[in-house]
């Protein structure tokens, strides 16, 4: 065939430029540690790329509601714990006097009692470290529980709600949903309303226990039982508060180890996808230096053939 | 006799220096774009008839002729096209899809942001630093919107000025080839030869034109060529032509589209005056009509590629904002009172009106491409889709939503009055917040009684796995998230079909190109043989043209 002389000097330029392509294109990718330098350069791949990183995204923020879900549920178990070792005392206190204790004895106790009632006041209006109340429902900012104490003999001073029965989940995975508080109210006053009054209990029993005479009297062995039982009441709806926030840490726990199973399972798909082979990409570069080099030696070597130098 | 002799010798003479004239013009030009390699053809001269036999009377030159091939000439001119189509289709799309696929200017970071964002409010509604978060993520997420939907539309200018600018060479270019035409006719039926170089030289800017649009040529007996582009519009005829001017697209106003005039004029009027301008009549559009060149690659980028993508985004954003906002209304705020838009209303209100708008995208694959107006006069509603201006009246906003125009509409507060109008359209751009100021987020649900209540919070994280989308073809298929990476995936298909289908073409140009130079392209050996060669056979003739003067010399001496 019949060669051009443009075409016969310039046939080893398409060459040098392939290369020079490939091997640019190569140490970006060696540079970048990343298989794809733009989306084009390999469409499917890409899209799955995008999807993966939407659901790692996704992923790690349902695992940060779950922490975040088992820091306010721990944060509750630790009060309502507290909640429960103070009715406990209190009980104690109660169960330890008889109707016919001397002054000083049911002083002292009812003192012992007060310490227990304010302790269980403060701890029903206990506040997360970002300061909203945590038994106020979705009246995060309004105290819940009110009780002045020191009522008129023979009835203690009644509480007060202002909190709300709204309570608040968080998503911990898609469609899942865990409740991250509880109505204390069922404690502090079971039945609320027409049932008992665990704080009014506690008042009447501190007012009453001192006095020695009518009209509050010392209250009479079956008085100081019915107070044990309304504490026990209160300890049984606390259970059940304690054995639901128990449940739901013991599901996030679980939640959690699957999560962070599927987060490296994901990451590590990604990283499969998204990045290069160094090894590879090295040899390759390495095949490609070596044509480069045969390319420009053909260049040079062709570029200086001609019949006119051997003219005389 | 003796003038015999020297006439012989003096054609031989003459014949090998026009030989070594043609050798040099083919050493002069061997880097010229388009120029076929020449050569003599020449013949015996008629023969003297001298009783014993035919006697030879020297040679001479009939013609210089180039080499062709029209075929392999046609190859090159539609692999040219093609490569300069798809070169210019990828260098485009590559920066659409290195925007859209890019983590750092693409959506998905800040889209999965805004929701990490409202799931730690849910998590923690009252705080004032998860909605300060909120806000933020809100307006990332507007801003990358905004940002992505700027360049598109940069890119979107660019297009009309480059559509401007090839159609306003590509009249260059037209004019040069009717000018080429008439000299060509002209030199023809003076001499009755062709005069090669200025054929070469004309159908060197056939070829640049080709590298521009798409074009077939004809060519006629008196050796010029008609040119015609867009499937069979005559751009040249011998040495008239029609200028390419520019139309709005009839479905988007914003577009340029090439179209041709319909009268023809002389070249002389488009050299002197080549600019494309943008026309109302008089041209028609070669839209979906032009397969080839720079033209066609820009056209093809254009409309499929930078539109779809522009377009889907603003139905990405409208259909964020209109459910982020309608959700959102359904809430209560920090202080317990009804939510307000989260962000600006997608319902633009025009003029002085105070009405309100609000929107649900019922089946995005409907929505106008650009967008619509609506009016509202004496109870009537006129709904203008804006591609096409198509107006349309409803007494009522029950029948604007029963039209199918992809969208319903309820009535805000201030509710619409006569006289008020509003737009719908440019949403990623123009998308932005609504609100500022934390306490304004609606993250409890309508039945909450304190700022603790995390109802409407969920309910907007929600949106991150509801489908609002119809990118797939099936109504409300697709999620936000997913909608986008089917753009980036679009994108990123035709970018890498582009680059393909450049290189092919590549190949198959330079296949094209060296098959056509091998017949016609210069080889510098072989003109140097040649010129060895008519330089002996130079030398040889006046040799003889020397053997001639001494026989003539001695003819003389013996009569002296």
């Amino acid at each position: 065939m019949r060669i051009d002389s443009m075409t016969y000097y310039t046939v080893s330029l398409v060459g040098i430029r392939d290369n020079q392509n490939a091997i640019a294109r190569l140490s970006q990718q060696i540079a970048t540690q990343s298989n794809y330098l733009a989306a084009k350069d390999n469409p499917l791949a890409t899209q799955k790329i995008l999807d993966l990183g939407d659901r790692i995204a996704t992923r790690a923020q349902y695992a940060n509601n779950q922490t975040k879900a088992e820091i306010t549920l721990k944060y509750e178990s630790v009060v309502l714990d507290e909640i429960e070792s103070t009715l406990r005392r209190a009980r104690g206190l109660l169960a330890g006097i008889s109707h016919n204790a001397d002054a000083v004895t049911r002083h002292t106790h009812a003192e012992q009692l007060r310490g227990a009632f304010q302790q269980l006041l403060d701890l029903a209006n206990s506040r997360d470290p970002s300061g909203s109340y945590i038994f106020s429902g979705d009246r995060t900012t309004t105290k819940p529980f009110n009780n002045a104490g020191g009522g008129v003999p023979p009835a203690g001073a009644a509480s007060t709600y202002n909190g709300s029965t709204n309570l608040r989940e968080v998503e911990v995975e898609s469609g899942r949903r865990v409740r991250v508080n509880d109505n204390l109210d069922t404690v502090m006053r079971a039945g609320a309303g027409a049932g008992t009054d665990l704080l009014q209990t506690l008042d009447e029993a501190i007012v009453r226990l001192p006095l020695s005479a009518p009209p509050g009297a010392v209250p009479d062995q079956a008085t100081l039982n019915g107070y044990i039982q309304t504490i026990d009441t209160a300890l049984d709806s606390l259970a059940g508060i304690q054995y639901r926030v128990a449940g739901v840490r013991t599901e996030l726990a679980d939640l959690m180890v699957t999560t962070n199973g599927l987060q490296t399972l994901e990451q590590n798909a990604l990283s499969d996808l998204q990045r290069v082979d160094q090894a590879a990409a090295i040899m390759r570069l390495q095949t490609r230096q070596t044509s480069l080099e045969a390319a420009q030696q053909a260049y040079a070597l062709t570029s200086g053939l001609s019949l006119f130098s051997f003219l005389g | 006799m003796g003038t015999g002799i020297l006439g012989i010798a003096a054609s031989g003479l003459n014949a090998a220096q026009a030989a070594i004239r043609v050798t040099q013009q083919n050493i002069a030009n061997v880097g010229t774009d388009g120029y076929r390699r020449q050569e003599l053809v020449q013949s015996a001269r008629q023969p003297q008839f001298s009783g014993y036999g035919y006697i030879g009377n020297g040679v001479s030159v009939d013609a210089v002729r180039h080499q062709y091939s029209r075929f392999l000439d046609s190859e090159v001119l539609h692999s040219e096209s093609q490569y300069a189509r798809y070169e210019a289709a990828s260098a485009r799309s590559a920066l659409i899809d290195k925007l859209l696929g890019d983590d750092a200017t693409g959506l998905n970071s800040v889209l999965s942001g805004f929701y990490s964002a409202l799931q730690e409010v849910a998590n923690d509604p009252a705080s004032s630093a998860t909605r300060q978060n909120l806000l933020s993520a809100g307006e990332n997420l507007a801003g990358r919107f905004n940002l992505l939907a700027g360049q598109l539309r940069e890119q979107r200018t660019a297009a009309n000025n480059e559509a401007q600018h090839l159609a306003t060479r590509i009249n260059v270019l037209a004019g040069q080839i009717a000018q080429a035409n008439v000299t060509i006719t002209q030199n023809r039926s003076a001499s009755g030869q062709a005069a090669n170089d200025l054929v070469d030289a004309r159908d060197q800017l056939v070829v640049e034109l080709s590298r521009l649009i798409d074009v077939t040529r004809q060519d006629l007996p008196d050796g010029s060529v008609n040119v015609f582009i867009g499937g069979g519009q005559s751009l040249v005829l011998g040495q008239d032509v029609r200028r390419l001017n520019l139309v709005a697209n009839a479905n988007d106003p914003a577009l340029l589209d090439p179209a041709i005039n319909m009268g023809f004029e002389r070249y002389g009027s488009l050299i002197a005056d080549p600019a494309a301008r943008v026309v109302t009549s008089g041209a028609s559009s070669l839209s979906g009509r032009i397969s080839g060149g720079e033209l066609g690659g820009l056209l093809e980028f254009r409309d499929a590629t930078l539109m779809p993508a522009l377009r889907d985004l603003d139905r990405m954003a409208l259909a964020l904002a209109s459910a982020v906002n309608t959700v959102h209304r359904g809430g209560l705020d920090y202080a317990l009172n009804p939510g307000v838009d989260f962000f600006v209303n997608p319902v633009v209100p025009q003029g002085a009106t105070a009405g309100a708008l609000h929107l649900t995208v019922t089946d995005d694959s409907l929505l106008d491409p650009v967008g619509y107006s609506i009016s509202l006069a004496g109870g009537v509603y006129t709904v203008t889709e804006l591609s096409t201006g198509t107006a349309t009246n409803h007494a009522s906003l029950a029948a604007v939503n029963a039209a199918g125009f992809g969208f319903s509409l309820t009535a805000g507060v201030p509710a619409p009055a006569n006289g008020e109008s509003w737009r719908i359209g440019d949403s990623a751009r123009t998308l932005a917040m609504a609100i500022g100021n934390t306490s304004q987020i609606a993250a409890a649900a309508a039945a909450a009684t304190g700022p603790g209540d995390n109802g409407n919070a969920l309910a907007l994280a929600a949106l991150q796995s509801t489908a609002l989308l119809n990118f797939g073809g099936v109504a409300f298929s697709d999620t936000l998230s997913a909608a986008y990476n089917k753009i980036v995936n679009r994108t990123a298909s035709q970018a890498s079909q582009h680059d393909l289908n450049r290189d092919a073409f590549e190949t198959l140009r330079q296949s094209a190109v060296s098959a056509q130079q091998s017949l016609v392209g210069v080889n510098l050996d072989e003109e140097a043989v040649n010129l060895v060669r008519y330089q002996q056979a130079y030398q040889a003739a006046a040799r003889t043209m020397q053997i001639a003067a001494s026989l003539f010399d001695e003819l003389l001496n013996v009569v002296r």
